[in-house]
């Protein structure tokens, strides 16, 4: 085939934020109709979406994304750990499943909880690999985001779900060397590919732990959007592993999730 | 979906080399390894094979990680440079803590052909006001640039800039705080190295709005960061076709021409 005839990649953001934010890029959603408009202008067929408000606030989160209405537009949930909640993890996913969600997320740096020991993530998680829906452990501290997450607890934790989707992210995992660690001990742990910067990270990952593990989001709220169809489409890897990576591995992880 | 009206953008999308344009990349690192990673495909060959797939016909070039000894971390560079020359022309890093080594590390780098300083002092566990004089003042003859991280407060830069009127300044990533810099001084320009880190540096938009656009030079920090994050950001800058090509090579071109050493390119544009 032509090198100009290849059929551009088909993209899904699988993390994509409305809300205003410390720090935000330029052109970061502020409300529902921008993120449709920065959707269309980058390129992304489809979005799962979250309110900014899901970092501090999961509540508020769970409410505002429930005025998001597009067939483009799948909703994320976010989940409290908070020991002292009334409502059951499972109540919480049920009630998150008929509003529904297609993702749960939870900020484990909101603030220095820990998924291996919090009583309620943990229950979650049990749900939530019952019915194989995806966990979003997005790591945000208004102060901190660079190689925030700890790595060698990721792999004890989706050691525990071994069938449980978990894609992690953060505003830049510059550290490579716990992350491949964690990628070579944890089959089910997932990156968001706008946490990964570094040069030809992605032919990296994908010849040692196979492109399934990175999925394509945009860089909102923080980064430019028109990076990172960059770091996918110019990777040294096959093409089917970057339609994989642009939006494949998150069509099949929604596909065997079981939401009924 | 929009389709883009930008030849830069539409080839960008669809991961094709720029090679219709002359592409020049300002602000790259090269190493086996540095604190925080593993630097994955370091060898010339990866390196090469890296360049092509973007399309970039040259690039200026130093060390990665510059807190312990330089001079082995430079040899890494210039051995790059000496095998392929036509690619790759070196800068020479130096540690701002130890001053005394300074004329020997920049003659080891004259002599393996470097084009000029690199300074990357908040890496290097000293205090902002380092006087890099006697570095610069070996620069000034040599057609030589200096290019920062960081050049700390606008009055810091302007002395350097006014005092060593030969030497052509850097500022290694994107900003707007030295604009007024950039306009006032022949020597002073302005990288867009990490624009796509927007809570931290300036959109290219912003810079072209505020500064002449010739003085605006594309940079990527590779091996780094990954070269997509320099280009995507230009590419769908809401800027005219002509003001990205001038940033994305024409302008070093430019530069490298009044400094007297020409940079290779991979054909006639
Ligand atoms: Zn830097
Ligand atoms: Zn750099």
């Amino acid at each position: 085939m032509n090198k100009n005839s290849i059929p551009p990649l088909d993209y899904i953001d699988a993390f994509l934020p409305v809300g205003r934010i410390n720090r935000a890029a330029v052109q970061s959603p502020q409300d529902f109709s921008d993120a449709l408009k920065i959707m269309d202008q980058y390129h992304v067929s489809e979005a799962l979406i979250y309110s900014t408000l899901a970092l501090n606030d999961p509540h508020l989160n769970n409410e505002v994304v429930c005025t998001f209405d597009s067939p483009r537009v799948h909703k994320i949930w976010a989940f409290d750990p908070a020991y002292v909640i009334k409502e059951s993890p499972e109540q919480f996913l049920e009630r998150a499943l008929k509003n529904s969600a297609k993702a749960i997320m939870a900020n484990p740096l909101m603030r220095d909880w820990r998924v291996d020991r919090s009583v309620r993530l943990l229950e979650l998680a049990k749900q939530l690999e019952k019915r194989k829906i995806p966990l979003l452990l997005a790591h945000r501290a208004w102060d901190s985001g660079q190689d925030v997450i700890d790595w060698y607890r990721m792999i004890d934790f989706c050691n525990q779900f071994p069938t449980l989707p978990v894609i992690t992210w953060e505003w830049r995992s510059r550290a490579n060397r716990p992350l491949f660690d964690a990628l070579s001990q944890a089959d089910n742990l997932k990156l968001i590919l706008s946490s990964i910067w570094q040069s030809q990270m992605v032919r990296q990952l994908s010849e040692a732990f196979g492109a399934k593990r990175l999925i394509f989001s945009l860089g909102l709220p923080f980064l430019n959007p028109g990076s990172f169809h960059g770091l996918v489409n110019y990777a040294a890897i096959s093409q089917s592993d970057k339609q994989a990576i642009a939006s494949g591995n998150i069509r099949r992880i929604l596909s065997e999730a079981r939401y009924e | 979906m929009n389709n883009p009206k930008s030849e830069i953008a539409r080839r960008f999308l669809a991961g094709l080399p720029l090679d219709h344009i002359p592409v020049i990349d300002f602000h790259t690192h090269m190493g086996r390894s540095s604190e925080y990673y593993y630097i994955p495909f370091n060898t010339a060959d990866c390196v090469t094979a890296y360049l092509n797939s973007f399309g970039i016909d040259h690039i200026v070039t130093f060390c990665i990680n510059v807190t312990t000894d330089v001079a082995p971390k430079n040899k890494f560079v210039y051995d790059l440079h000496k095998n392929n020359p036509e690619r790759l022309s070196p800068l020479t890093a130096i540690h701002a803590g130890f001053p005394q080594d300074w004329i020997s590390i920049l003659d080891q780098g004259y002599q393996a052909g470097s084009r000029g300083i690199k300074i990357l002092h908040q890496y290097q566990g000293v205090e902002e006001d380092v006087d890099f004089s006697s570095a610069l003042d070996y620069a000034r003859d040599k057609n030589w640039v200096a290019l920062a991280h960081n050049w700390g407060t606008p009055d810091r830069l302007e002395h350097w800039a006014r005092n060593f009127p030969t030497v052509y300044f850097i500022i290694g990533h994107a900003a707007t705080m030295y604009k007024h810099l950039v306009d006032k001084y022949d020597n002073v320009y302005q990288c867009t190295c990490a624009s796509f880190v927007e809570g931290y540096f300036s959109p290219i938009k912003d810079m072209v709005n505020c500064m002449p656009v010739e003085k605006i030079i594309h940079g990527s920090d590779a091996l780094d960061l990954d070269i997509a994050t320099s280009i995507g950001p230009i590419a769908f800058a809401d800027i005219s076709e002509e003001a990205r090509e001038k940033i994305l090579g024409r302008n070093a071109i430019q530069l490298a021409k009044r400094l007297q050493r020409p940079l290779p390119l991979l054909r006639n544009y």
